[in-house]
């Protein structure tokens, strides 16, 4: 699956939590890679280890979580081989990530300005260099009244003008990969269009590589190059946008977008997915997703689909489709 | 920010009133040169055991000290002491604190046992051990009351950082490549700050009575000094006969007492938004 392009590869990556209750496997033994100046969507439902996939990327999995198994090759780098200072270098750098909820995720007791400086001082530039750049980068990421806002606390400003600064922090050091773990979450609908605009002329002036990770099908839709879809700490689909929008293979991506709300049909309720994810710990025999499946045979309880070939690029794991 | 403070400090009745009696204090302590009639070692053995009179405000001792200025001497070694030791002792308290809350494991567990060992013994015993290993002296005062009683910022700081690295701000920090030392002082410690303020102002009064009563036990600030606790515990003898040399020293040693308790008290409501309905 690596070609010379790539600029992320994960192979086989496995984490997993050590719980009171047992042994939490909550990503296992995924693999996919990233291209340079592509917009990668990791989609699924809550709890299916996507943000643990991210954290397992800068090696922020705290405990006690663990990374069990797998590699992590980011421009011919283990990131799993590097110690606790190499890190250092690669997080922010090389490696960014913006978070869920940007409401808690600058520190209250700095000044905007100071916050983003911060960030840009570790590029060892001088700290009143970094004092004005700051202001710059405010402006870069559209916020109205720069200059004024630069000087505000945090909760002084809007969910989404916060976003929008930790965006800014994040790219003002032009990180080769940015990954956004739900970015719009908690935003609301005109922001979230802004927010994704920021994130698409990010990957085309800086050329930065976009690991999204949502659940709304909308916003990959709009954006995303290729998608891996998730479920139970398993990817069970990958593909290019076109493909798994014009033909999703698995059938918890076909559930998925049956349920997405659609203007141009009436249907009255929207269609839901019955039950919900497998508990971690005692995952069901066979493929993961037997019991909500509306296809599940017999075999399905007994044999682990594998990833194959549909077409090129598009991968999936289910046994039914192999007819 | 400071404006708001300010204008919450004004509402605030129980931190006015701590305040006011800290400023006189203090004030009392600065200039103790110009209030104090006399020296407080100046005896006048004609004089001794006078009622409080228009010469001794307070009456004399029985070397004939005038009390008055021994008291008023005496605000400057309990202010000095008191701040000294919360100064040593937080600074000791803090660092632990953050070191065991941040990185947790292993370095928390014995950072958490030493605390819990000295937190386990009764303060005035220990500081009692420790002078008498050292030797009764004002110094050892300040170094046995900090070694007792620095516990207390580092359980709460350790408290308070174990929640606050979990905070998406600190793991948004650690993704843009902070080290930890830089994290800990920039994101942590600020966070902090409003309780340590608070543990502060608490610890104060709590050290300033430690020091009277290893005074009053003969093991703080040698005679003649005039620390509070040494006033006080030279007029027991006389306690039926001449009572003003006690009862004095005790009500300076209860006025600055409660006015750092009512400044903690009333920081505290105005620091946490929480206690705010």
């Amino acid at each position: 699956m690596t070609t010379e392009k790539d600029l992320l590869s994960i192979n086989n990556l496995s984490v997993s939590y050590n719980t009171s209750a047992g042994i939490v496997s909550a990503v296992e033994g995924i693999s996919f890679s990233i291209e340079e100046k592509e917009i990668f969507a990791l989609v699924g439902e809550s709890g299916c280890g996507k943000s643990t996939t991210a954290y397992a990327l800068m090696r922020l999995i705290s405990e006690p979580g663990e990374i069990t198994g797998g590699n992590i090759i980011f421009q011919d780098q283990d990131l799993l081989s590097l110690n606790h200072k190499e890190m250092f270098n690669i997080r922010g750098k090389k490696i960014s990530m913006i978070f869920q909820n940007p409401l808690d995720s600058l520190n209250p007791v700095l000044r905007i300005r100071s916050q983003v400086s911060e960030a840009i001082v570790l590029d060892k530039i001088s700290k009143k260099a970094a004092w004005k750049k700051a202001v710059e980068i405010i402006k870069e990421v559209k916020i109205p009244d720069a200059d004024e806002r630069a000087n505000s606390y945090p909760f002084e400003l809007s969910g989404g003008m916060r976003q929008r600064v930790m965006i800014g922090m994040m790219i003002s050091r032009k990180p080769k990969l940015l990954i956004a773990d739900e970015p719009t979450t908690a935003l609301d609908v005109t922001i979230q269009a802004q927010i994704l605009e920021i994130i698409k002329d990010l990957k085309e002036e800086i050329g930065t590589s976009i690991l999204l990770i949502t659940h709304d099908f909308g916003i990959v839709a709009e954006i995303a190059d290729r998608i891996a879809v998730m479920y139970a700490g398993k990817i069970v689909e990958i593909g290019d946008v076109f493909q798994i929008f014009e033909k999703p293979c698995h059938p918890y991506t076909q559930l998925l977008m049956g349920s997405l709300p659609r203007a141009n049909k009436k249907e009255g309720r929207l269609k839901t997915i019955f039950g919900s994810v497998p508990n971690l710990i005692n995952l069901p025999k066979g493929c993961r997703f037997n019991e909500r499946c509306p296809y599940s045979k017999k075999k399905c309880q007994e044999i682990e689909p594998k990833m194959e070939e549909v077409k090129k690029g598009h991968l999936c794991a289910c046994i039914l489709m192999r007819k | 920010m400071i404006k708001n403070f300010i204008s919450e400090g004004l509402k605030n009745k129980t931190f006015c009133v701590g305040f006011f009696i800290f400023i006189s204090v203090l004030f009392i302590a600065v200039f103790a040169d110009i209030i104090a009639p006399y020296a407080y070692d100046e005896m006048e053995i004609i004089n001794k055991l006078t009622n409080p009179n228009q010469q001794h405000l307070f009456g004399t001792d029985r070397y004939g000290r005038d009390v008055f200025s021994r008291v008023v001497f005496g605000s400057r070694i309990a202010l000095q002491v008191g701040l000294i030791v919360v100064l040593i002792e937080s600074f000791i308290g803090i660092s632990l604190g953050l070191l065991a809350g941040y990185y947790g494991g292993i370095t928390n567990r014995i950072i958490l046992f030493i605390t819990d060992l000295t937190w386990s013994m009764p303060p005035i015993i220990l500081a009692l051990a420790i002078i008498t290993m050292l030797g009764p002296s004002l110094n050892n005062v300040v170094i046995s009351i900090a070694v007792v009683s620095w516990a207390q910022f580092t359980r709460i700081v350790r408290a308070k950082t174990q929640s606050l690295k979990n905070m998406p701000f600190v793991e948004a920090a650690r993704a843009f490549g902070e080290n930890d030392f830089n994290i800990i002082l920039r994101y942590i410690l600020p966070n902090v700050m409003p309780s340590i303020i608070v543990i502060t102002t608490l610890a104060l009064p709590s050290a300033i009575l430690l020091t009277s009563s290893l005074g009053f036990l003969g093991l703080g600030a040698q005679p003649p000094l005039p620390d509070w606790g040494v006033i006080l515990s030279n007029g027991i003898p006389f306690i039926r006969k001449a009572p003003w040399i006690a009862i004095f020293p005790g009500l300076a040693i209860a006025y600055t007492v409660l006015g750092f308790n009512l400044i903690g008290e009333g920081l505290r409501d105005i620091l946490d938004p929480k206690l705010k309905i």
